[in-house]
């Protein structure tokens, strides 16, 4: 039966695919480079951090029948009470840190924040955004606010203003023996104000360790560490306040800042370590606000919170901030990765590392010919590496599938059934895990905290299936295959855990389509794999079969 | 003596790609790009990785098989085992979807209450209803999920291969290429292999050679060797009796099931002589080192014989075996 269309060869119409997806994606990439000056190596000495904070609230609904917040511009409502009335108007401030910062030189700062009206309240040393809106509806509210930081500088000392007023706080009646029971300790131990401080942050930390659980004046659910330090200094006539520090680095998808105390030390405001006492600018850290009034304020809401965001980008700031510049404008068409809010992007510099890995799995079976425990098991463990580092992630995983084995082994002699087993495997795991949490806190090693992360059923299947292996092929081939899977999992966290691959894939997320390529190009490579070529080292050189008759074929 | 040391060195480094392409050594890649993609189809699988469609497949076609005793399907049918075995002395329980020799558990006799296994140990009734439930529930079978079990009869197996074995049941695999036998290699199952026949876990391959049935060349561990490990039978020795017989059945398992890359899985009964016991899409390339020879060029002769029409099976073994006398 002819046919009117001619087929092409499978092998010739993925050499045109590949064609067109590799032209698409290298044109994108060449695009952003020349126009947006994209570089294609991160720049290593001067990262650019990303900060996005998120103010979420809900609002307040108005009690009934209160009209009293009602203004006199107020349309009258028509017949029945309008439901937008039962809602408070809504006013945000939040705290901004000042232009001329400390640790950072603040750019590109904006406000995302549908149906509400912004603008920048900026006094003397305060800068706060103020978001507004009459009628929020009855959800949740996000806020989100994001500025670009970067060329951290080195000097932590801030002027006091003049002048000074500090108003001795007022304390409570048995606070007031404990809190001088602390001013004398700490004057007895130090020399000057510096060590003043110093010992009394020590001494705090000595009354924690002591009297868990007694009500005091020492930290406790009524008060921070910093919070009393400042009630105390300030009690004896030192001038103290709460400052508040934001981490730049990517260890935590979304916090809140940390806590720092300000003390005046001659004559200037100086930032003082609250975990050791230590003077001076926080190292990797930009410094939020000083003293002041509150970070967030919200009028007309409750339960709310303001979550920080940091995200690192290896590029020379004025490209980052032309890329954000550049996709603002509607007409500009590119797919870009940092118009989306910093949680997602953080999310998005892991998934786009993934086929890449991907990519390596299928080279080290098809090429290398690794046989691994499930085929994608070493991706999951390397994405577990990432947070626990890969060595002791590994000693980690293979401690617990041991335990775990050894435990399984008495579980067999019980003759369960399958699942029955299967899921007393996993329950055995989870307590092997949080065995291993408690006991690696206890003896100080915190990378051990760290095994949560694990893929739970991952681990109790594996465990079956090398008990099953080791029954019925012997432990060799068990441990050949835990090696082949550990291998291949370290393969994968080198790629996952590149600077310079996680700067190009995020930065040029179309670099994938060539990886797309590759690794359909690696499926029908059909040549011989390297344990091959050792595994057949023993065959005669003299070949014994001639080939009778070895004329071309078509099947 | 400078030779020998170089000869030796020669023996135990890696090949080089080239040195394997001219040896003619099938990789995996090739196996599942070349043959077994494009010469099984999808839809055949089923036929030939169901022990027990199989079975009712090769009966229906009539070519000999080990006697069918049960089909379990459920653990319901449990209850029915005593009842099923009371007058059977050796059966062999295997789940229908497993792979490889996974999951089987041989039983060759009675002793008492309980039934003795392969390795003459003691099997309680309660052990082998474990087994087979666990079979049930999928733990044998390739995918994980619910599986049947099926009960044959033991084959007794045949004296000419006694010298050669350490218990267990030693089998011959004939890679069945288009229709015609390409290779074809005895598994004799070893101590090391706890009585089974599998290369992997320490059996010994003997390749055999299509023209006359004799022995060619055996291996252990990839490695070649002279002499059983356990029985200590110089292995070359080996003759496969009723091999015409047996290469038929093998060649009309093509017609049966239609996959074009194939492995036959033959064990020789001592009273009903040769008998299919069961059949493999995937076969492995350890073939190719038991005869310490690779597969292309026997494939690439292969391909020159008539096709269209195949021949009927006679006519295929005997050219097979004139190609490999040729050889």
């Amino acid at each position: 039966m002819p046919n009117s269309k001619q087929r092409l060869s499978p092998r010739a119409e993925l050499l045109i695919l590949s064609f067109v997806l590799v032209g698409a994606a290298v044109a994108l990439m060449f695009y952003r480079i020349s126009e947006y000056g994209m570089p294609l190596l991160p720049v290593s000495n001067q990262p650019v951090w990303a900060i996005g904070v998120e103010v979420r609230f809900d609002p307040i609904r108005r009690a009934p029948g209160n009209r009293s917040t009602a203004t006199k511009n107020d349309a009258p409502t028509r017949g029945g009470v309008a439901t937008e009335a039962n809602l408070q108007p809504i006013k945000v401030s939040l705290a901004l840190p000042p232009r001329q910062n400390i640790g950072a030189n603040i750019f590109e700062e904006e406000s995302v924040a549908p149906g509400y009206g912004f603008h920048l309240g900026e006094t003397a040393n305060a800068r706060r955004a103020i978001w507004t809106r009459r009628d929020p509806g009855r959800e949740p509210q996000h806020l989100f606010y994001s500025m670009l930081v970067s060329a951290l500088s080195d000097s932590d000392k801030a002027a006091v203003e003049s002048p000074l007023r500090i108003t001795p706080p007022v304390l409570e009646a048995d606070e007031r023996s404990s809190i001088q029971g602390l001013i004398d300790l700490a004057r007895r131990r130090s020399s000057d104000r510096t060590s003043l401080v110093q010992q009394l942050l020590v001494a705090l930390d000595e009354e924690a360790g002591l009297r868990e659980g007694e009500p005091g004046i020492v930290p406790s659910e009524k008060a921070t560490k910093v919070e009393t330090a400042v009630r105390v200094l300030l009690s004896a006539g030192i001038p103290a306040r709460m400052a508040r520090i934001l981490p730049l680095d990517e260890e935590q998808a979304s916090r809140s800042l940390v806590e720092w105390l300000d003390v005046v030390v001659d004559g200037h405001w100086r930032l003082v370590n609250p975990e050791d006492g230590s003077f001076g600018i926080p190292v990797g850290a930009m410094v939020w606000k000083r003293g002041g009034s509150s970070l967030l304020d919200v009028e007309g809401g409750r339960r709310s919170s303001a979550r920080f965001t940091v995200v690192r980008h290896a590029l020379p700031a004025a490209v980052v901030s032309r890329g954000i510049a550049g996709d603002r404008n509607t007409s500009n068409p590119i797919f870009s990765i940092q118009q989306v809010p910093h949680r997602q992007q953080k999310l998005f510099k892991m998934l786009l590392l993934i086929p890449l890995a991907a990519l390596a799995i299928v080279f080290m079976r098809n090429l290398v010919g690794v046989l691994t425990s499930g085929t994608f098991l070493p991706l999951l463990l390397s994405l577990a590496f990432l947070e626990t580092g890969l060595l002791p992630g590994i000693a980690m995983f293979v401690l617990i599938v041991a335990a775990g084995m050894l435990l399984r082994g008495y579980l067999s002699h019980l003759n369960l059934l399958l699942v029955a087993r299967i899921s007393a495997a996993l329950i055995i795991v989870v307590f092997l895990m949080v065995l291993f949490s408690v006991i690696s806190w206890r003896i100080g090693w915190f990378q051990g905290l760290k095994i949560s992360v694990f893929p739970l059923v991952i681990i109790a299947w594996t465990i079956e299936r090398l008990a099953i292996t080791i029954e019925e092929e012997g432990p060799r081939d068990a441990l050949l295959e835990l090696g082949g899977t550990l291998l291949v999992s370290a393969v994968c966290f080198g790629i996952v855990s590149n600077r310079w691959a996680e700067h190009v894939v995020f930065n040029f997320p179309e670099s994938n389509i060539i990886v797309l390529v590759l690794t359909l190009w690696l499926g029908t490579y059909s040549g011989y794999r390297l344990t091959e070529l050792y595994r057949f080292r023993h065959l005669d050189s003299a070949s014994r079969i001639s080939v009778t008759d070895a004329s071309s074929h078509k099947t | 003596m400078p030779s020998l040391t170089r000869w030796l060195k020669l023996l135990r480094r890696p090949r080089t790609p080239r040195e394997l392409s001219r040896l003619g050594v099938l990789g995996m890649n090739a196996r599942n790009h070349q043959f077994v993609q494009t010469l099984n189809p999808r839809d055949r699988y089923p036929l030939v990785d169901n022990k027990w469609l199989t079975k009712l497949a090769l009966e229906r076609w009539g070519i000999p098989t080990p006697r069918q005793i049960a089909h379990l399907t459920c653990q319901a049918d449990l209850r029915h085992l005593e009842k099923l075995t009371r007058n059977v002395r050796g059966f062999a329980v295997k789940p229908c979807k497993g792979a490889g020799g996974k999951g089987i558990l041989v039983i060759t006799g009675r002793k008492n209450e309980d039934f003795v296994g392969a390795n003459g140990r003691a099997v309680s009734l309660a052990r082998l209803r474990g087994h087979i439930a666990n079979t049930l529930s999928g733990m044998h079978s390739l995918t994980g999920r619910k599986d049947a079990a099926l009960l044959e009869e033991l084959v007794v197996f045949s004296e000419a291969l006694d010298r050669y074995t350490y218990q267990g049941v030693p089998d011959i695999r004939v890679l069945v290429y288009r229709g015609y036998p390409a290779f074809a290699m005895a598994r004799l199952p070893t101590s090391e292999a706890n009585g089974k026949a599998n290369l992997h876990q320490g059996a010994v391959g003997v390749g055999i050679d299509l023209a006359t049935g004799c022995a060619l060349n055996a291996c252990q561990h990839n490695r070649a060797l002279r002499r059983h490990p356990d029985t200590g039978v110089d292995l070359l020795s080996l003759k496969v009796p009723e091999w015409q017989p047996a290469l038929e059945m093998a060649t009309r398992c093509w017609e049966m099931c239609g996959l074009g890359y194939l492995g036959a899985d033959i064990v020789l009964d001592a009273n009903q002589g040769p008998m299919v016991l069961e059949l493999n899409a995937r076969p492995g390339l350890s073939i190719q080192i038991a005869n310490g020879c690779g597969l292309r060029h026997r494939l690439a002769a292969i391909d020159a014989l008539p096709h269209d029409p195949t021949p009927r099976p006679k006519e295929r073994v005997r050219l097979a075996r004139q190609l490999a006398a040729q050889a």
